[in-house]
């Protein structure tokens, strides 16, 4: 079987497993619909089945959708171009730039003209800013090698929290309930040309970064190497780089902060699949996808009627995840 | 084939290499030593267009490289290196990865003519034999083969090699410079490598040129540069160079202290 037809294959059987889950994930909640209830709404003959299938669960699933998608995208591009397996936009501090951002804006009014639109485009440049520290501090001057990334982009997360508190502590009562409430993580999303646009965005990432997956295989032998085949490394990393940034950043002014998404998923592919990015690009962006909308149902329906915000899920099983890549990394991915 | 101009390049603004002058032929061997610093490997990375040169040209086959796209230069040359960083793929995948030069833009999969191609190369230097192996689970010089043969697949004319038998055994070492020799005799394939061991560059290469402190000390036949007194000059260190009774190219001896004090 060549790898055409077995891509074609796997990604046919993600689709498979995407649309199953978010099939549940529709129809369960405080009040369980039955396949019948679903049909019913649909054609319109229940108008409060309709409501809550439509208006409320499926914006979440869209959205888990665009955000699971995009996240784990980005943890795999990043992985590729840093050939580190550990990182991913949490973990570089990029979601934590892309918080800062929105947060500035949130207060700062400064994208009042934008109406919908502002959150996002802040989100983007404070990811931006972060990727372009990173890439100046690692990539570029050799300052840090691949490990000292890792402990850089916690700090960044460090100093952005930081920044973050000292807004906090600088405003008003009520804007820090807006604020709180949007960094704990929640897909609950009700604008719906904003769906749309994550949606949009999501795809249109995921489509462009295919373009260039070939490229990110040959980075795997080095950049040096890369060359070496004719990729033009620099272009391939500016173009990512943008993708990236504009994944988590509307991720993280979407839904806040929804860490390990883009650890976990591409990872665990990895382990199956490959390090053939052909494949696992599309995989992970599909299995990711169907990964943080599990995780979403779960955080409704576990400890209903209370909600529990689906980043501190996805937060406790990434960490934990997280130390054990850390204690057998050498098996898994040798320099 | 390969036409060096006023060569100066370094890093940060240092000069490693000083007014580089030297052509290589089409089918020659073409070794390159010189002591730990001396710029062998800054001249190989400007000769990829890695490193940018702050002045002169390098031409290959008549145009400069600075004018040509990476693509195109990578279907005329290809480069194994000392850098041996491979990501987590199959010895298959990884020869395979030669032929990305020759993808288009939109092109993700090979095609039929790309395997066979990889095949082809696989079995000549003998890397099919451990094909669904990854490359962290082979051998330093099983490892070399599998970088040899990637390279080989990428069908260059001209195969640029940057210390290929460092830290193998006598075995292997003979069994690569063998290889490439073969290489070069029936594909005619140019070679160009960087090699540690002076007896290997006597022994492999129609053409030797010495670096010392980033300029050519010496350019020539192994005769004509593997003197005693040029590797005394410029390697500080005492030899004497005899020739090997077999191939009759020249062979250099080291003199311990214990000897030379023996011998005073």
């Amino acid at each position: 079987m060549n790898n055409k037809k077995k891509s074609i294959l796997i990604f046919t059987g993600f689709l498979a497993i995407l649309i199953l889950i978010s099939i549940i994930s529709l129809l369960i909640g405080s009040k369980n619909t039955s396949p019948a209830d679903l049909l019913r709404a649909i054609t319109g003959q229940s108008d409060s089945e309709y409501s809550i299938l439509f208006d409320i669960r499926l914006p979440r699933i869209l959205i888990g959708f665009a955000v699971g998608g995009g996240l784990s995208l980005a943890g795999a591009i990043l992985q590729g171009i840093f050939r580190n397996p550990l990182v991913e936009p949490y973990t570089l501090g990029i979601s934590g730039g892309a918080t800062l951002g929105v947060c500035l804006n949130l207060l700062s009014g400064l994208g009042a003209g934008l109406s919908f639109l502002s959150m996002p485009l802040f989100g983007f440049l404070g990811a931006f800013a972060v990727i372009l520290i990173l890439y100046s501090l690692s990539v570029k001057r050799g300052i840090i090698k691949m490990n000292g990334l890792l402990l850089t982009g916690v700090m960044i997360s460090f100093v952005s929290t930081s920044i973050l508190m000292l807004i906090i502590a600088l405003s008003k009562a009520e804007e820090i309930h807006r604020i709180m409430f949007w960094i704990m993580g929640s897909l609950e999303e009700t604008n719906w040309p904003l769906i749309w646009l994550s949606i949009g965005i999501s795809i249109t990432g995921l489509i462009v970064s295919c373009f260039y997956c070939v490229d990110l295989n040959a980075l795997s032998i080095g950049e040096e190497g890369a060359a070496h085949l004719g990729i033009n490394v620099e272009k391939t990393k500016r173009i990512y780089f943008i993708i990236t940034s504009l994944l988590t950043g509307f991720a993280v002014s979407v839904s806040g902060v929804i860490a390990f998404i883009g650890l976990i998923v591409p990872h665990f592919l990895r382990m199956f699949l490959g390090g053939d990015y052909r494949i696992l690009l599309v995989s992970s962006y599909l299995a990711g996808a169907a990964f943080l909308i599990f995780c979403d149902t779960v955080a409704r329906t576990a400890l209903s009627p209370v909600e529990v915000p689906v980043g501190v899920i996805t937060g406790i099983i990434g960490g934990c995840f997280f130390i054990y890549t850390l204690t057998r990394r050498g098996i898994l991915w040798e320099k | 084939m390969l036409d060096i101009k006023n060569l100066i390049c370094g890093y940060n603004g240092k000069n490693i290499l000083n007014d580089i002058n030297f052509s290589v032929n089409k089918g020659e061997i073409l070794g390159i030593i010189g002591p730990n610093g001396s710029g062998k490997t800054t001249l190989l990375r400007a000769l990829t267009r890695i490193l940018k040169p702050y002045s002169g040209n390098i031409f290959l086959l008549g145009q400069d490289i600075h004018d040509m796209g990476y693509n195109e230069i990578a279907r005329k040359v290809a480069v194994v290196s000392q850098e041996h960083e491979s990501g987590w793929m199959k010895v298959e995948e990884y020869a395979l990865m030669g032929r990305v030069p020759y993808y288009n833009r939109f092109q993700l999969f090979e095609k039929k003519g790309d395997i066979e191609i990889a095949e082809k190369y696989m079995l000549m230097s003998g890397v099919h034999l451990y094909r669904d192996k990854f490359m962290q689970q082979i051998s330093g010089g099983e490892r070399q083969l599998a970088e040899i043969t990637r390279a080989l697949v990428q069908e260059p004319e001209l195969l640029l090699l940057d210390e290929p038998t460092s830290h193998l055994d006598i075995t292997h070492q003979v069994g690569i410079l063998d290889l490439i020799k073969r290489l070069n005799s029936e594909l005619k394939i140019t070679v160009v490598m960087i090699l540690h061991d002076l007896n290997l560059a006597g022994e492999y290469c129609d053409k030797i040129i010495l670096l010392n402190q980033g300029c050519i000390y010496n350019h020539g036949t192994p005769h004509e540069v593997l003197t005693y007194k040029a590797i005394e000059d410029v390697y500080k260190t005492v030899v004497i160079v005899e020739n090997n009774p077999i191939s009759n190219k020249p062979y250099v001896f080291l003199v311990s202290e214990a000897e030379k004090k023996k011998n005073i």
